[in-house]
């Protein structure tokens, strides 16, 4: 009796021999099956065209980010050099075709703290990508790498992004995340979709069983061998993508292998978990009796529900338990906390004034008082007053991500995917840590320079001007490291993930039809041929 | 006949309760999108709305001031939801909506909705345009993909033919069933959504609205005449395959593979593609550029020569004697120096993203789902090209209001050391913030070569479907 369906019985002059274990013979068929291989191909075409868009998506970031860092040691080299030709009498600024005499204004004297800290100084604050992001960009491609630090408004500095097209954004990257979450179930499904159903089909069933051959594990069997066809390309290539990025990175060749060897880990522990699942519904697919359109059609809504509709209903909930606050309302909050500051210090300021008519440069109104100087004292006090309105928005987003994270317990793409962007440092938590960080060096700046432009505005015009008095000011570290993946509760979605899986293994090994037993339909045909091994 | 084919395609599709199925899941999917981006856009457009008489009042509201402060202290515009905002939100989630205009800054648009949003939004969202160009498609496969397959399965279809009925009559009654019963579900989810385009339009009459209603009608009826054809176009490729293979599993099995290839991988690949062909400069190395031809154009003007040449053009020797105040000159002279760096750099931005984006409008030949991914865009106004024009217009704006206040601080030079105070008469003659949509025919002259694409798409299949035919005959 045949073991196979007849499309894909060895041909002629090909015949097993009788010694063949059924591995081996499954080995045999699926090398033989020319759609499992044709799709083979595909995943490793795709695969390799992910790695090398995701590699120059990633030579891209650091690529800015050593401009971005370049530029601030040609800013702070440039600022350094007009200061010395300042010292040796130089006062002029090159000249131009339309300015011969170079006359340097006020304002770009970086010898003057309070306009060389207001005007000139700016410090990147950068978060350094992984290499294995390569892999995945999550939320990368549209949460900045770095940003522009001055000691100006904390506003300014954060709300920048690297310019990417919006078009690009809203489809997302077709990354090697994409190919592992939407495009390999697609895979699994085609090259598994006739497990089961073609022998139904062919009322080969009955026979089967008739012959003792324990109908799940074949199954099983045949799916594992095909899901793993699939996946084992695509593992090599990912790996091998990211191990020679490691290799032609900055740095000691040492921590990079081992910072590569450690997200890789994760990644391919992270594969084999969702390949894991999908192999357990294929299981049951196959476990229930139905034929190949109706499994297809099955599958297809089960792929449908998982990756576009459970998604979609994940944001809408989200979105509508805790809504964040429109940023309409954010914009005002904040211009209405400028005016009240701006109406107090102006207060205070006249005040002041009247107080000490004394120390107002003579022939100058209230208006014309130190612009950095008083700018400054301001926006400390409306970033203190406005810090409750950004929370908000961090509050409502974390309460959305709490919702998500219970949906992930019922959506493994979605748990798989927030895994992936943790393990390659693309999700929002890592950025958000990054902000806080950046937030703190943007204070710490602040606080740096603005005693020194106070004394010089203390001192007057009288006072020296020396730009190595303020050159040291605090430069950022840039951000690594990433957050632990046990942190967001991982591990405890991820058993229930595999307890999910294996219910669904047993579900389907343990069908009763597929248990051996003699025919129970005369009329199905036997050929009477002997099972092999 | 086409009566009759189409009744037997019905009655069978219901008797085994795939097409009422169809139709439910249908109809439920582009029920909660449009409830859900009808909701998103009514909060956007409250909000919106209320921040723009906010910042109004507040301008108005800002007292005596030097006008150079005003003009530092800037005025918020924000872009009004695109006209056809429940239908597609398109880019919106991605860009900014909220422009701070103020002295010699043409500042970036902020605040992109996507921030303050979860990862799992980047799966996609649910709006009536995902559910149109990804679900319905799957739909249409799970539907139909057995409506030549199955009835050669079952020998009908020999026996059909055998009777003399013309194969390519009997195909094109297919596809006419499939489209037929897809567009009971769009037809009313059309008319919906150009209603409550209208009905915002009219609702969110503030001091910029998107678009007149009328229009807002027009743009649903086009949205939804892109549906239809994307719906003729799945049914076509359904029911062609359907003809092309001998068994129904066969056909279910390339259906899902071409829908995967169309509808998933290809957008993004093209997209990807787009951005390695068509790269985008970085922020930071076009903010050094920017800053660093904005610095050199300052250190470009001899201060001291522009103050005697103006002391000479009004013929008096002192600077206090001057009728104008030369800092308002020299402020304007400064705008018109940033003015040209500015344009420079944001147009090149723009053109960079059109870059790709034309390239993207070229592989929807290849790709006809990023053909109705941007003509659905375009449509709804929520395209790049809608974005370039909110943001060039915002320029205008901040144009027209630093050219106003400085003017008015030109007119008015500093006495005895004080500066000249203005008052809520200059403030009210800056003008109100209106911005709408230009006209679709203009948007959509922008996308043609996508609208080619579904085109020649269409052409295709057809001509393919009458290749089937004639096999069939020959058979």
């Amino acid at each position: 009796m045949k073991l196979w369906p007849s499309r894909t019985s060895p041909a002629d002059g090909d015949v097993p021999s009788p010694g063949l274990t059924r591995s081996q013979l499954e080995r045999m068929l699926a090398k033989r099956d020319g759609t499992l291989r044709l799709l083979v191909m595909v995943v490793a075409f795709l695969s390799l065209f992910a790695v090398i868009t995701g590699s120059f998506a990633l030579l891209r970031v650091q690529s800015s980010l050593a401009e971005a860092r370049r530029s601030e040691a040609l800013a702070f080299a440039d600022a350094k050099q007009l200061a010395e030709n300042l010292d040796r009498g130089i006062t002029a600024a090159p000249g131009t075709e339309s300015n011969p005499n170079g006359t340097l204004p006020a304002w770009r004297d970086p010898r003057d703290v309070r306009w060389y800290a207001y005007e000139q100084q700016f410090a990147y604050a950068i978060k350094k990508p992984r290499v294995s992001s390569l892999l995945d960009a999550g939320q990368q491609d549209l949460l900045p790498s770095y940003y522009r630090v001055t000691v100006d408004a904390r506003d300014k500095a954060l709300r920048t992004y690297e310019y990417a097209n919006p078009h690009a954004l809203l489809l997302g990257s077709m990354d090697a995340a994409f190919v592992l979450l939407w495009l390999l179930p697609l895979g699994w499904i085609a090259s598994t979709i006739a497990v089961g159903a073609s022998e139904r089909e062919r009322h080969m069933i009955e026979p089967l069983a008739a012959t003792g051959v324990w109908l799940g594990g074949l199954w099983a069997r045949r799916i594992l061998l095909r899901v793993a066809a699939l996946l084992v390309p695509f593992l090599l290539v990912t790996n091998a993508a990211v191990l020679l990025m490691a290799l032609v990175q900055d740095g000691p060749l040492l921590a990079n292998l081992g910072e590569a060897l450690l997200d890789l880990a994760g990644w391919n522990a992270l594969s084999l978990l969702y390949a894991g699942f999908w192999a357990a519904l294929l299981l049951v697919a196959a476990a229930r009796g139905s034929g190949t359109s109706r499994n297809a059609a099955t599958l297809a809504t089960l792929y449908v529900g998982l990756l576009v509709l459970g998604p979609a209903l994940a944001t809408f909930v989200a979105r509508t338990v805790h809504p964040a606050p429109t940023r309409h309302a954010y914009v005002q909050a904040m211009r209405d906390a400028t005016d009240q500051v701006t109406r107090e210090a102006d207060k205070l300021q006249e005040q002041w004034i009247r107080e000490h008519p004394a120390l107002l440069p003579p022939g100058q109104d209230s208006s014309k008082v130190d612009w950095p100087s008083t700018r400054l004292l301001r926006l400390n006090v409306l970033e203190q007053r406005t810090l409750p309105i950004e929370q908000n928005y961090a509050d409502a987003v974390a309460a959305q991500a709490e919702i998500v994270s219970g949906f992930e317990t019922v959506l493994p793409p979605l748990l798989i995917q927030d895994a992936l962007n943790r393990i390659t440092g693309t999700d929002s938590a890592r950025h958000t840590e990054f902000l806080e960080r950046v937030g703190t060096y943007h204070r710490e700046l602040r606080a740096w320079f603005f005693p020194k432009m106070l004394a010089m505005l203390k001192a007057g015009a009288s006072a020296p001007k020396k730009f190595e008095a303020h050159a040291d000011w605090p430069r950022f570290e840039p951000v690594a490291a990433r957050n632990p993946l046990w942190t967001s509760g991982f591990f405890e979605k991820a058993a229930l993930l595999v307890l999910a899986s294996l219910i669904l293994v047993a579900l389907g090994l343990g069908r009763r039809s597929w248990r051996s037993r003699p025919s129970s339909n005369p009329s199905y045909p036997v050929t009477g041929e002997e099972p092999v091994g | 006949m086409i009566r009759a084919t189409l009744l037997r395609e019905w009655r069978e599709g219901w008797r085994d309760r795939r097409l009422p199925l169809f139709l439910a899941t249908l109809f439920l999917l582009f029920a909660a999108a449009t409830a859900t981006t009808a909701l998103e856009t009514w909060r956007a457009d409250r909000g919106r709305v209320a921040a723009e008489q906010a910042e109004r009042a507040r301008w108005l509201a800002q007292g005596e001031r030097w006008a150079h402060q005003a003009a530092r202290y800037g005025i918020y515009v924000f872009r009004p939801a695109p006209p056809l905002a429940v239908a597609d939100p398109g880019i919106i989630p991605y860009v900014g909506g909220a422009v701070l205009l103020e002295s010699l800054a043409w500042n970036d648009p902020v605040l992109r909705p996507a921030e303050d949003a979860t990862f799992v939004e980047r799966f996609g969202p649910l709006s009536p345009a995902n559910v149109l160009l990804v679900a319905l498609p799957l739909l249409l496969v799970l539907f139909g993909h057995g409506i030549v397959a199955r009835e050669r399965e079952i020998g009908t279809w020999p026996m059909a033919l055998s009777q003399g009925i013309r194969p390519g009559a009997l195909l094109a009654d297919k596809v006419l069933s499939l489209w037929l019963a897809t567009a009971a579900v769009l037809i009313p989810a059309g008319a919906v959504i150009a209603g409550l385009a209208a009905i915002r339009a009219g609702y969110f009459d503030g001091p910029s609205t998107s678009l007149p209603p009328g229009d807002a009608l027009g743009r649903g009826a086009l949205w939804l005449l892109l549906a239809l054809v994307w719906a003729l176009i799945w049914s076509a490729v359904t029911v062609l395959v359907s003809a092309t293979v001998t068994r129904r599993a066969a056909a279910l099995g390339s259906l899902l593979v071409l829908w995967a290839c169309l509808c998933l991988l290809l957008p993004r690949a093209v997209a990807t593609i787009a951005e390695v062909a068509a790269p985008i400069p970085s922020q930071q190395g076009l903010q050094t550029e920017l800053l660093r031809e904005l610095a050199n154009g300052d250190l470009g003007v001899d201060l001291a020569a522009r103050r005697r040449a103006l002391l000479q053009r009004y013929g008096v020797q002192r600077v206090e004697d001057l009728p104008v105040n030369p800092e308002a000159v020299e402020f304007q002279a400064a705008e018109d120096r940033a003015d040209a760096v500015f344009a420079r750099d944001r147009r090149g931005l723009f053109d960079a993203f059109e870059r790709q984006q034309t390239f993207s409008q070229w592989l929807s030949f290849l790709s006809p789902w990023t053909g109705a991914h941007l003509l659905s865009q375009a449509v709804a106004g929520s395209d790049i090209h809608h974005q370039r024009d909110f943001v060039f217009a915002a320029e205008t704006q901040r144009r027209a209001i630093q050219e106003l206040l400085n003017r008015e601080l030109a007119l008015h030079p500093d006495r005895d050391g004080k500066r000249h105070l203005s008052n809520v008469g200059l403030w009210a003659r800056v003008p109100e913030w209106t911005w709408t949509d230009g006209p679709v025919a203009a948007a959509l002259s922008r996308v043609w070569p996508a609208a080619a694409a579904l085109a020649g798409w269409l052409v295709l299949l057809f001509l393919a479907l009458r290749r089937v035919a004639s096999r069939e005959i020959v058979r």
